[in-house]
């Protein structure tokens, strides 16, 4: 029926402690991070809780911190904005992710949207996802179980489904402690920002000491799947191999046929498959001259 | 041009701007009415359906709610905007013919319940197949969508002028090219919204996010079965218009029934979604030109077919596939052309108006088409248009007269500012220049609906007190500044400062107006100003020279100053008088010039209050044939543009880096105004070349009503502009003044084809421009 | 049921009661009667309901009223110095960058926003800024001049 999507009506609760929090969520009700996807589904009709959690006040759920030995630990409730400028989040080896977040909605949006509500809302066109995967992140979860941890690889199931319990909260994201590696995030868009992404290419590289061989290297693609999507197997290919044009435009094509995008009235698939392949190119390439400790951004 | 003014020409402050900068600007979502009820809208979920059965019982039931209407409880008669083709009805009767057609509509005390109660109406619908595009439509088929449209064809143009055929046997270069495009979006940032209230002695007020309240305003009244001095319509602030606004809408109708079925004040605000269900925005447009030009590129002939999409209702549609082949005829000498044109119906939201009104795509074509002709010459593009480009005096095939026309100028102006002859050289894989020109009407010839009316009136009160005056008009202001431009002109024709003017608009009340449309206001009602303004300056003088002993024509008034011959004069009696009135007050003249305070106080002290009234009726324009009335006008404004782009020739990106435009406006009114307008016609048809598109579904659903989806440029879109301003002093207008709202849009999508054919070597024939169709050219290119 | 709710705007403490699904959007327009900050589309998508949130520039169509339990919102009726226009206001008004007005608001807090945080930005700077602030009037040229020459004038002149 076309009608005025009515607001649920529901109950609110702000928790200033993350076990009421864990309490309240067993109890079946919905987590409100940012507000920028739930508020939006509930506007829409597709998404009606009885009663609603804010995260905004739990403690401890916004800090920054990198540790002695070098582990980015992120809060959940960090919004893009505060990612895309945190002087610790600035250096070569973490660009991925500040790109990604800098690179999600608009100016506004990023004030209010936060990392874990972008991984926990699970879909194929998240921005930090891609980039987190190449990272090789973990997520840190809190639930009536008790706390875990666990790699952002395989958390995300399917379009808006991952492996949270019920009664779980993410409550951080880890970032382990990357070498001398360089990473970016690459997306396509139509217009400059304010728009789902096409199709994104995250990659975090190391290099070897001669500047040319390649260590390390992770992809991640965003929108080309139902998930975003670790390119397997190319660390395993690429490893020890040079640098040179060749060897990143078979990477590229690995890119490619890894990806399985759909057609939807925001790009064909066809279009996805031909572009990932190039940004998947560009990245390597600008991930690498920064592992090499290259032109910054 | 140097013309010495006052007022006119300068960078003089908005007067609408303040109220709008702290946010006590009051649009129309923002007033609230005593008692005032919540109006929503039951839509069809169907595109093309037969209506068999409404039950409306549960949401009459349901408390809070105050009045449930269908087609059976309110007036069916026919409205729309040309009377030939009155073909909707406030609420579907019999059969629904788009997704988001209106079949109810109920007011409760809030939104909740008003949409509760819309979601309890009950309807029995027999789906029927809906129609989809021109092919499907002119398929015989498909079912008709309306009885009054047979073939599913709402209006079809047949014009010719001079003798294609002949000339096309004398043509170096004959080419045929292609440009279809997508239904667009108007996109303002305020949805619709009305408020409706009935009084006591059952006049009804509509305050409206109208941009044209005197149609709005007889649409009421016809279907209201109301007389028209019962119908009042205002319009608060306006967050935008660019065409969609300028019909009546079946909401504003609903709202108003509401109120009167109601007794109480009744608010409609349209979500985003329901702004992209309503549309009346820019058609689809599929033309096919051919064109022929002799050995040094002079323009012998155009042969132009255009199918219009035009959506389940007419709405402006038969002006739209008019304009579509009326405005090629300038600004090139093009002696013959012949066009055909045929507007279908289809089970999508109505098609209307939208800045350019159905030149946009059109020109588009035409000036990508020049350059391809240029091309094959080997000649630079803008010297081929220089070659053709119409002067001021001449008339085109189809009988519009260029009374005045800068094209020359603002090509040259283009090309210099530019440095166009080094860009041009330069041939960088992915980079391009593009030129592109156009033109357009300042104000239709004619009234939409068959009259004399005067297409405007205007009055002016002067301050009973003395030293204000007040401009009242049925003109709307719908951001383009037309309040700033009435003022200016008023206080250039009175010879007072700008702050002695007040504007009140928009209000039906007020004068008679069409409205904000085909870019007629500063023309039409800025004329219409000046004359009551002079009509005032003449009664106050007359006055005053009696009191002075001298003759109205001594006397001038400058700066807000009263001179009789540049001189003082006999002024020491009227002073005294003055003085003595105010005595207590500080500040009072002291000079040795009569103040225009004082001179309007004695005016009023001899006569009584003083008011002036002016009007705008255009003469008898056009030629005899059919149609001709559509495309003529008073005046045309003109534009050049030249876009540079980089198109990342691998993922088929195509980024806009710079644009040098120059507009003749004949004379700039306001000169930030008048490079405000440009702006903004840059940037509207720079979203409808690369990202504005409404995808239609297997079902006739829109895919994309919202602004999420739907892609209008944002600030990191626009490249940096580069504005001239030229000025050819047009005679037909208000101290040489013609339009700039709608022109500049004109050149802007061609200049960016141009600059993107050059860019990447490819052949575009489709809008908007994609990432996805570039790259298919440049592989198609490879081949 | 209401729920009530405390809240700081534009610098003075009010006490309202609302639903829990009533947006700030909501309460401020038809609550407190403060219409600067617009409806354009409810989703996050336009920015015309920009207000500040213990100065960060939000879209309060996206922020549930009760959120803002103990915070400070800033609108455009706040901005103003009482008698005279914000340096932003004055120059919005100067360079032409006020056409229909209804992005204005919006505009300008994104933009005061701005300019607390980074008083000399450059053109980029500003663009980003309004990145989430839709304009259909004005190309957003003049609003970036006139952005541009507040903060010249608000860092004292220098360029």
């Amino acid at each position: 029926m076309i009608e005025r999507k009515i607001m649920p009506r529901f109950d609110y609760q702000a928790p200033t402690d993350l076990k009421e929090a864990i309490a309240l969520l067993s109890g079946g009700a919905t987590a409100l991070a940012g507000g920028t996807d739930l508020m939006v589904k509930m506007k829409r009709g597709l998404a009606r809780p009885h009663q609603v959690v804010s995260l905004q006040r739990i403690e401890g759920l916004k800090e920054i911190v990198v540790s002695a030995n070098g582990v980015a630990r992120i809060g959940a409730l960090t919004t893009m904005a505060e990612i895309a400028r945190h002087p610790l989040l600035s250096r070569n080896s973490l660009l991925a992710l500040t790109e990604g977040a800098n690179s999600v909605g608009g100016a506004l949006i990023r004030n209010r949207a936060t990392v874990g509500g972008n991984i926990v809302n699970a879909r194929p066109c998240a921005d930090t996802v891609a980039p987190l995967l190449a990272l090789g992140a973990n997520l840190i979860i809190d639930g009536p179980g008790g706390r875990r941890t666990r790699p952002i690889e395989g958390f995300i199931t399917g379009p808006g489904k991952t492996s949270l319990l019920a009664g779980e909260i993410l409550v951080a994201v880890e970032i382990p402690p990357p070498e001398g590696s360089g990473s970016c995030y690459i997306k396509i868009t139509r217009r400059a920002v304010m728009e789902i992404t096409i199709a994104g290419c995250a990659v975090s590289a190391a290099l070897e000491r001669d500047g040319r061989t390649i260590r390390q290297v992770r992809m991640a693609l965003t929108s080309v799947a139902s998930t975003p999507l670790v390119v397997e197997g190319l660390e395993k290919r690429f490893a020890g191999r040079v640098a040179d044009d060749a060897a990143l435009q078979e990477a590229a094509a690995m890119a490619r046929q890894s990806a399985h995008p759909i057609d939807d009235h925001r790009a064909p698939a066809e279009y996805r498959s031909e572009v990932i392949e190039v940004i998947a190119r560009r990245a390597l390439r600008l991930a690498l001259e920064r592992a090499g400790g290259g032109k910054r951004k | 041009m140097n013309r010495s003014f006052s007022v006119l020409g300068s960078r003089a402050l908005r007067i609408d701007a303040p109220e709008k900068l702290t946010g006590k600007a009051l649009y129309t979502d923002d007033l609230v009415r005593p008692g005032m009820l919540f109006g929503a809208l039951l839509q069809s979920p169907h595109a093309h359906a037969r209506i068999l059965r409404i039950d409306t019982s549960r949401a009459e039931k349901l408390p809070g709610v105050a009045a449930v209407l269908t087609a059976a409880n309110s007036p069916q008669t026919k409205f729309g905007v040309s009377p030939a083709r009155y073909d909707e009805t406030v609420f579907c009767i019999d059969k629904v013919r788009y997704i988001g057609d209106e079949i109810a509509a109920v007011a409760a005390v809030d939104l909740d319940t008003a949409s509760e109660a819309v979601g309890l109406i009950r309807v029995e619908y027999e789906e029927l197949k809906p129609v989809l595009s021109v092919e499907e439509a002119l398929d015989p088929a498909s079912p008709l969508i309306h009885e009054m449209y047979a073939g599913n064809v709402c209006s079809r143009v047949e014009q010719d002028f001079g003798d294609v055929e002949a000339a096309r046997k004398g043509a170096f270069i004959v080419r045929t090219d292609r440009l279809s495009s997508k239904m667009q979006n108007g996109a303002f940032i305020e949805p619709q919204c009305a408020l409706a209230e009935v009084d006591g002695h059952g006049r009804l007020t509509l305050w409206s996010s109208t941009q044209a309240p005197h149609y709005v305003a007889r649409t009421v009244a016809m279907v209201l079965g109301l007389p028209e001095h019962k119908v009042r319509v205002a319009s608060p602030r306006v967050g935008g218009g660019f065409g969609p606004k300028a019909a009546c809408s079946s909401m504003e109708l609903a709202t108003c029934l509401l109120a009167r079925a109601t007794g109480r004040p009744v608010k409609t605000t349209f979500t985003r979604e329901q702004v992209f269900f309503h549309s009346r925005a820019r058609h689809q447009f599929f033309h096919t030109m051919t064109t022929g030009v002799d050995r040094q590129g002079k323009l012998l002939f155009l042969d132009h077919e255009c199918s219009l999409d035009g959506g389940a209702y007419a709405s402006f549609g038969i002006a739209t596939v008019y304009y579509a082949g009326s405005l090629l005829g300038a600004p090139y000498r093009l002696p013959n052309m012949r066009y055909r044109g045929m507007r279908v119906v289809t089970n999508k939201p109505a098609s209307g108006a939208q800045r350019g009104h159905g030149g946009v795509i059109a020109r588009a074509l035409f000036e990508v088409q020049l350059n391809r002709i240029a091309r094959e010459l080997g000649i630079d593009p803008i010297e081929l248009r220089r070659r053709n480009v119409m002067e001021a005096g001449e008339t085109t095939c189809n009988d519009l007269n260029m009374s005045s026309l800068g094209m020359r100028e603002c090509l040259e102006a283009v090309h210099d500012r530019s440095g166009w002859n080094d860009r041009i050289r330069q041939k960088t894989p992915g980079r391009g220049i593009g030129i592109g020109c156009g033109f357009f009407v300042s104000g239709a010839g004619y009234p939409i609906y068959r009259s004399r009316t005067p297409h405007c009136t205007v009055e002016i009160k002067a301050d009973e007190a003395g030293g204000g005056i007040e401009v009242r008009t049925g003109a709307s202001e719908i951001g383009q500044g037309c309040e700033t431009m009435a003022a200016m002109i008023a206080a250039e024709t009175l010879g007072i400062p700008l702050d002695l003017v007040r504007v009140r608009s928009g209000d039906t009340d007020l004068s008679v107006d069409l409205g904000a449309y085909s870019s007629r206001t500063t023309l039409m009602t800025g004329h219409a100003v000046r004359e009551a303004a002079e009509n005032v300056r003449q009664k106050i003088l007359a006055v005053v020279a009696r009191a002075m002993k001298v003759t109205t024509e001594d006397l001038s008034i400058e700066n807000g100053l009263v001179k009789a011959r540049g001189e003082a004069g006999n002024v020491a009696a009227i002073r005294e008088e003055y003085l003595k009135e105010h005595r207590g007050w500080s500040g009072l003249p002291r000079g040795e010039f009569l103040t225009f305070a004082e001179a309007a106080r004695l005016a009023f002290l001899e006569q009584g209050t003083i008011i002036g009234t002016g009007l705008y009726r255009p003469p008898p324009l056009g030629g005899k044939f059919k149609g001709a009335t559509v495309g003529t006008s008073p005046a045309y404004g003109c534009s050049a543009q030249v876009a540079e782009v980089r198109v990342d020739l691998e993922t088929g990106q195509v980024k806009v880096e710079r644009i040098v435009a120059a507009h003749d406006c004949g004379q700039a009114i306001n000169r930030t105004q008048v490079e405000g307008q440009m702006h903004g016609c840059i940037s509207m048809a720079l979203g409808e070349a690369l990202m504005e598109e409404v995808v239609f579904g297997r079902k006739g659903e829109v895919l994309n009503p919202n602004l999420a989806d739907y892609r209008i440029p944002t600030a990191l879109d626009m490249p940096s502009i580069e504005t001239i301003i030229v000025e050819s002093n047009e005679p037909n207008g208000p101290y040489g003044a013609k339009e700039v709202g709608e022109g500049g849009i004109m050149p802007t999508i061609p200049a960016i084809l141009n600059a993107i054919e050059e860019a990447a070597g490819v052949t575009i024939d489709e809008l908007p421009v994609s990432p996805e169709r570039i790259l298919q050219a440049l592989r198609r290119q490879k081949k | 049921m209401k729920r009530l709710l405390t809240v700081t705007v534009n610098g003075v403490k009010r006490e309202t009661a609302v639903e829990p699904n009533r947006t700030l959007l909501e309460m401020l327009r038809t609550d407190l009667g403060l219409t600067g900050a617009k409806h354009g589309c409810g989703e996050g998508d336009c920015g015309a309901c920009t207000v500040l949130l213990d100065g960060v520039p939000v879209n309060a169509c996206l922020v549930l009223a009760l959120e803002t339990e103990g915070r400070e919102v800033v609108t455009i009726e706040g901005i103003d110095r009482g008698t005279a226009l914000h340096p932003l206001q004055e120059a919005f008004w100067e360079a032409g960058a006020v056409q229909c007005g209804y992005c204005t608001p919006g505009m300008i807090l994104s933009a005061k926003a701005l300019l607390d945080h980074v008083p000399a930005p450059t053109e980029n700077d500003v663009r980003l800024a309004i990145s989430g602030n839709l304009c259909r009037c004005t190309g957003y040229q003049k609003i970036v001049e006139a952005i541009l020459l507040a903060s010249k004038r608000m860092t004292g002149g220098k360029p």
